[in-house]
């Protein structure tokens, strides 16, 4: 009887080390589709929406995304960047949201109409649409972080009466700061009949003419909830506004598991494999970025993670 | 539609009081009355002495301050339920900012001399009265700070 | 005559002069041969041509911020133990080019590469290296499985992975006469004895007056090119000395990690005042990054011509202690070198298990030798057992 060395106490012994050679493999997961700026619009001083359509929608058009998911954009020899996907249309059509912070970011918003955008996507897990149903919903926006709420406001708009209350936060820096202005006051205009549904919108800093709410965003959360357990809160903004917005609304009576946040982090692949993304033993392009405040409540407190 | 409710019903309820004993909620209540103003009008005068608190029922106040060259700015605005006006608690007890109506409102206003000598003579409702608005003014001073760090602002700036 | 199936798992014994011939009918079937060379000051893998090549009378002497190779006192052919460089670069090269995108006007198309890879045979395997390539590959798997757009992987476009898949190298694996001071593979548990997955597993056996080689064949590919030599059946203490060998070059190991639960070892110690001690002798130069077997960070460059009107894209290594690493709009998130080398020895020793199932080191010490300062990791994470101040 041979006696070969002894196995090792390793998990994949077993594995016969097929496909071990990198080599070209990953190619086709970097590669962008061509999709064409049908539209631009300025939201603010340095903030642009495009609407990006598939330059051939049989063979270009990319899965559509669902709400809190993102996309990798990529401007020629400019470089890549992720940007959630805040409106999705029926021609496949993608909307960005994108405020101008870096190169690649300022040549997304100097995009023409008719420029070409590499884009790949979607990734990412969104918002937990599925456990939304007859609850009671709190949705807390600051800044530019609407836009990766916008989709799932949207679905929620339009199909009211599948919740309990509705309640939606919304604060920027100035009125003129206001994402989706609009689309905010047609929102306020809407009525529910099943329950509460109200949206609030206020500014740290107001103008002249500004006749709304002036405050930090979350002040506009309710005061108290008759039935806590019943209500889910999706908050989406900068890290400090979220960590102080989750706690406030555990002070209310919500369980971590029904709170979640939207993280951001450096992307280079997203998905899951340069590692630039870790929030500990998290990848948050592909755990995230949306993530229960339960999940991640401890890590927030780490500084430096 | 608004129930007529009283001013003992309104502050008993209201959970910034709780916990504070039915005489003393009296004896608050007793220092409020019912006030209504339209949009516009001022509750109070930034520098004008400062003998009042608010509790909102309906509409909406400010607190604004006026700056040269840009006229009245807003500060923070408080709806519904909220309590505004801690300045007649300490020395000098004189109103920080200005208080305005931006919209017709209706609150009771709480006679803060009363309360205030109420507070002197007896220092076991005066601590859980200051225990109160120092926790309010603990959670106005976070919002603000929160809104110093102009987290939405362009970070590109930042130094 | 047996077949060569009915060679896997036996074991037989050659002259040293027949690993010569090994290399030769490895290169005659096609392979390229890669292996560890001496270059300046150390040993590195690189293209081998025959066993001239080989650092025949090397070996080295590591410890903690050291490393120098000494000439020995016999002429074995691996009697060095590890270099600065691992067989990733060979499995993984440092840069690729992943894609290449021509403009015609306002409108471009990228267009994948075509990368041609050879088939390799690496010569010279340590036991912790065949660890490190099967936790690199456990990283793939992890990362494949939860690919959010299955959708690219089937899509029309030209976006498939290159036809012919390369076949996983072959693996001549040497089992170590000795162990450096840096060596740490036993308390890993990933050798100094040999886990599955090499084709052949070569035992050195020299003295005065033999120079031979054991050869255990572990596959039916090994057994083929095996029977192209002049084997000699082992004799029966042949296995036992392997197993001494082993027990000996285990036993010699003077480092060891040992850590019950690393995953929540280390994600109870986030805070913990150690940190900072290191982060006073820490250079944040990315050595341990660069000679670790296991990281696998990366990163994407995007390059154009001269006249804008070709571009690509390149993938590169990376490594967490650079300080853009973890930059977003407004800084890096890990702007200290505290929070990097937090996040470097967490994420190898502890949420790697969370991640992967496994822990991200092999224990084979390159970290303890080429950091300039000296910095090693298992008497980090002996402090860290500590209490914090």
């Amino acid at each position: 009887m041979v006696t070969i060395a002894k196995e090792v106490n390793f998990s994949q012994a077993e594995v016969p080390l097929k496909g071990t050679v990198v080599g070209a493999g990953d190619g086709h997961r970097y590669l962008p589709r061509a999709y064409i700026v049908s539209a631009r619009k300025r939201e603010a001083a340095d903030t642009v929406t495009l609407t990006l359509k598939p330059k051939d929608s049989i063979t270009d058009a990319w899965p559509l995304p669902e709400p809190g998911q993102f996309n990798m954009l990529y401007v020629f020899a400019v470089g890549e960047i992720p940007v959630s996907v805040c409106g999705v249309e029926s021609d496949g059509a993608f909307r960005h949201t994108i405020r101008r912070v870096g190169a690649v970011s300022a040549a997304l918003c100097d995009s023409k109409v008719g420029s070409t955008v590499g884009v790949r996507g979607a990734y990412g897990v969104g918002w937990p649409v599925a456990r939304m149903k007859q609850r009671s919903l709190i949705i807390l926006a600051g800044g530019l972080g609407l836009a990766p709420l916008r989709m799932l406001i949207l679905q929620v708009v339009r199909s009211r009466v599948d919740f309990a209350d509705i309640t939606i936060c919304i604060g920027a820096r100035t009125p003129s700061d206001v994402p989706f202005l609009r689309e905010i006051r047609s929102w306020q205009r809407l009525k529910c009949d099943a329950g509460l549904f109200d949206v609030r919108l206020i500014v740290d800093r107001a103008d002249r003419d500004w006749r709304g709410e002036v405050g930090v965003v979350t002040a506009l959360l309710p005061r108290s909830l008759t039935a806590p357990e019943l209500s889910l809160a999706m908050i989406c903004g900068p890290e400090v506004m979220m960590r102080h917005a989750a706690s406030g609304l555990v002070r209310l009576g919500l369980s971590r598991s029904d709170i979640y946040l939207s993280l951001e982090r450096n992307m280079k692949c997203a998905f899951g494999q340069c590692g630039h993304c870790q929030f500990n033993r998290y990848f948050v392009c592909r755990d995230g970025p949306i993530f229960s405040f339960e999940k991640v409540a401890s890590l927030l407190n780490v500084k430096d993670l | 539609m608004v129930t007529l409710r009283t001013i003992d019903d309104q502050i008993a309820d209201h959970p910034f009081f709780a916990g504070l004993g039915s005489d003393f909620l009296h004896f608050i209540a007793g220092c409020g009355r019912n006030r209504y103003v339209e949009g516009g009008e001022y509750l109070a005068h930034e520098g004008d002495d400062a003998n009042a608190f608010f509790l909102i029922r309906i509409g909406k106040i400010s607190i604004e301050t006026n700056v040269p060259g840009r006229g009245p700015v807003v500060l923070e605005t408080f709806g519904a339920g909220d309590i505004a006006g801690w300045s007649w608690i300490c020395p000098p007890y004189k109103w920080a900012f200005d208080v305005v109506a931006r919209e017709a409102a209706s609150f009771i206003e709480i006679n803060g001399l009363c309360l205030r000598g109420k507070c002197e003579a007896d220092p076991v409702l005066g601590y859980a009265v200051l225990k109160r608005f120092a926790g309010m003014m603990s959670e106005r001073l976070r919002d603000t700070r929160l809104r110093l760090l102009d987290l939405y602002g362009n970070d590109r700036k930042r130094s | 005559m047996s077949s060569a199936s009915d060679l896997v798992g036996s074991c037989f014994r050659v002259s040293s002069d027949v690993l010569g011939l090994l290399i030769r009918a490895l290169k005659d079937d096609g392979y390229m041969t890669i292996g560890p060379r001496k270059v300046a000051e150390s040993i590195q893998l690189e293209v081998i041509d025959s066993v001239d090549d080989l650092p025949r009378g090397w070996g080295d002497q590591q410890d903690a911020g050291s490393y120098r190779l000494v000439r020995r006192s016999d002429s074995a052919y691996f009697g060095y133990n590890l270099g600065a460089d691992s067989w990733k670069k060979w499995l993984d090269p440092r840069r690729k080019l992943l894609w290449r995108a021509k403009r015609d006007g306002e409108s471009w198309e990228a267009e994948q590469s075509q990368m041609q890879v050879p088939r390799m045979a690496f010569i010279g395997v340590r036991a912790c290296e065949l660890a490190a390539i099967k936790v690199q590959l456990r990283v793939r798997e992890v990362t494949q499985a939860h690919s959010s757009s299955p959708d690219a992987q089937s899509s029309t476009l030209s976006a498939e992975p290159p036809a012919g898949v390369p076949e996983e190298p072959f693996l001549v694996g040497i089992n170590c006469s000795q162990a450096a001071a840096t060596c740490f593979c036993s308390s890993m548990h990933t050798g100094p004895a040999f886990g599955s997955g090499c084709d052949l597993v070569l035992t050195e056996v020299i003295n005065e007056d033999n120079h031979n080689f054991l050869i255990q064949i572990q596959t039916k590919r090994g057994a083929i090119i095996s029977s192209k030599l002049p084997l000699l059946p082992s004799i029966d203490d042949d296995l036992a000395h392997i197993d001494r060998q082993i027990a000996r070059v285990s036993d010699s190991q003077s480092r060891q990690l040992n850590i019950s639960n690393p995953a929540e070892f280390f994600s109870r110690r986030l805070e913990h005042s150690h940190w900072d001690d290191v982060a006073t002798r820490c250079l944040s130069c990315a050595n341990c990054t660069l000679v670790c077997p296991t990281c696998f960070c990366s990163t994407v460059e995007d390059t154009t011509d001269v006249k804008n009107a070709v571009a690509e894209r390149w993938l590169r290594w990376d490594s967490c202690f650079h300080l853009d690493f973890s930059f977003i709009h407004g800084g890096s998130v890990r702007s200290s070198t505290r929070s990097r080398y937090r996040q470097w020895l967490t994420h190898k020793l502890g949420t790697w298990h969370e991640q992967f199932g496994s822990s991200g080191c092999v224990g084979c010490g390159r970290c303890i030798a080429w950091c300039p300062v000296g910095i090693d990791l298992t008497a980090e994470v002996k402090s860290l057992s500590q209490p914090t101040q």
